[in-house]
């Protein structure tokens, strides 16, 4: 590690290089993560003013989901979350990149309240309105790894069913 | 600052031996005296942030992926700071120093990618006619493909 090696008098350039590089794509993607966030919310505000409510899901659940608190408090959450692990990753990458004799690094409140503090806070956040509370019923079937099978197979039955229940139909019509 | 001076040129195992009272704290692997109390503080919430997911995730069965990223998240954390209080006990410890650079440096990553993966669900709850891509593009785009291979 790049202060071991200062400590042994060795190159401490590769070691500092490789922390702030992996640092600054954390920064990179929590911005391309932004970028994505603030563009669907933009599209979505604007469909919403120029058709109202018909611009959302109209699924029942997600009517319901979309009217309660806990949906508010997760996209507040979330958003905290977000901000605070952002403004952490580029304390970092401003701290390690002035290297190991840097005055960010002598400073261990700063490390306090820009690393420790701000990574408590998204975890709290994050604890409170938890997607599995906010997405309940979402959530049955879908979500998590494996959830694009999961979601053809219920497609598949649903198409099985409701073409069973058409030919049923038609044999009464008959 | 002379003795600081000579305390850089000597080896590791020279400095392993340091205390508080017989070397300056700069030959230390931190400028500052390590704070035993705000360490213990971060030690003792993030524990309680993983208790807290633990338990939702035991309860509800669901989220596993972000589950999956946040609990990683917290663990390192609390393994970080585990390593600033060995730090605390002895600032020549390379042990320490070494836990806490190394997890407290990547465990956010895993938290922003538990994030990363939210934002899908809230695609569907508005509406995927609203978004420029499909809900699970964003899950492709931002979060790493090895870690969470998503179909």
């Amino acid at each position: 590690m790049a202060s071991v090696a200062s400590h042994q008098n060795r190159s401490v350039k590769a070691g500092d290089n490789i922390m702030v590089a992996g640092l600054a794509f954390q920064v990179f993607t929590l911005l391309i993560f932004m970028i994505l966030c603030a563009d669907f919310a933009l599209r979505t505000h604007k469909r919403f003013k120029s058709m109202g409510e018909d611009a959302f899901d109209q699924n029942p659940m997600y009517r319901h989901m979309r009217s309660g608190w806990r949906f508010k408090g997760f996209l507040t959450g979330l958003a905290l979350a977000t901000i605070c692990i952002f403004w952490r990753s580029v304390y970092r990458v401003a701290e390690l990149s002035e290297g190991w004799q840097g005055a960010l690094i002598k400073r261990q409140w700063l490390f306090v309240g820009f690393e420790g503090v701000m990574v408590i806070v998204a975890c709290f956040a994050l604890n409170l309105f938890n997607p599995a509370f906010t997405f309940k019923e979402a959530m049955e079937g879908l979500g998590g790894i494996g959830s694009g099978k999961k979601m053809r197979k219920q497609q598949k039955e649903k198409t099985a069913q409701s073409s069973s229940n058409s030919d049923v139909e038609a044999s009464r019509q008959v | 600052m002379m003795l600081a001076a000579r305390a850089n040129k000597t080896h590791a195992w020279q400095l392993a031996n340091c205390t508080i009272e017989t070397c300056p704290i700069s030959s230390s692997y931190y400028y500052y005296r390590v704070s035993l109390p705000a360490n213990a503080t971060f030690l003792a919430l993030f524990a309680i942030s993983l208790i807290g997911f633990l338990a939702t995730y035991a309860l509800t069965r669901r989220a596993l992926a972000f589950h999956f990223a946040l609990l990683s998240g917290v663990i390192l954390e609390v393994i970080g700071y585990a390593g600033r209080i060995q730090s605390h006990q002895n600032q020549w410890n390379q042990n320490g120093f070494l836990i806490q650079i190394v997890c407290l440096t990547i465990a956010p990553a895993f938290m922003a990618g538990g994030i990363y993966l939210s934002l899908r669900r809230v695609v569907y709850a508005f509406g995927p006619e609203n978004s420029r891509i499909s809900p699970e593009a964003y899950t492709r785009i931002v979060s790493c493909p090895f870690l969470f291979p998503h179909e």
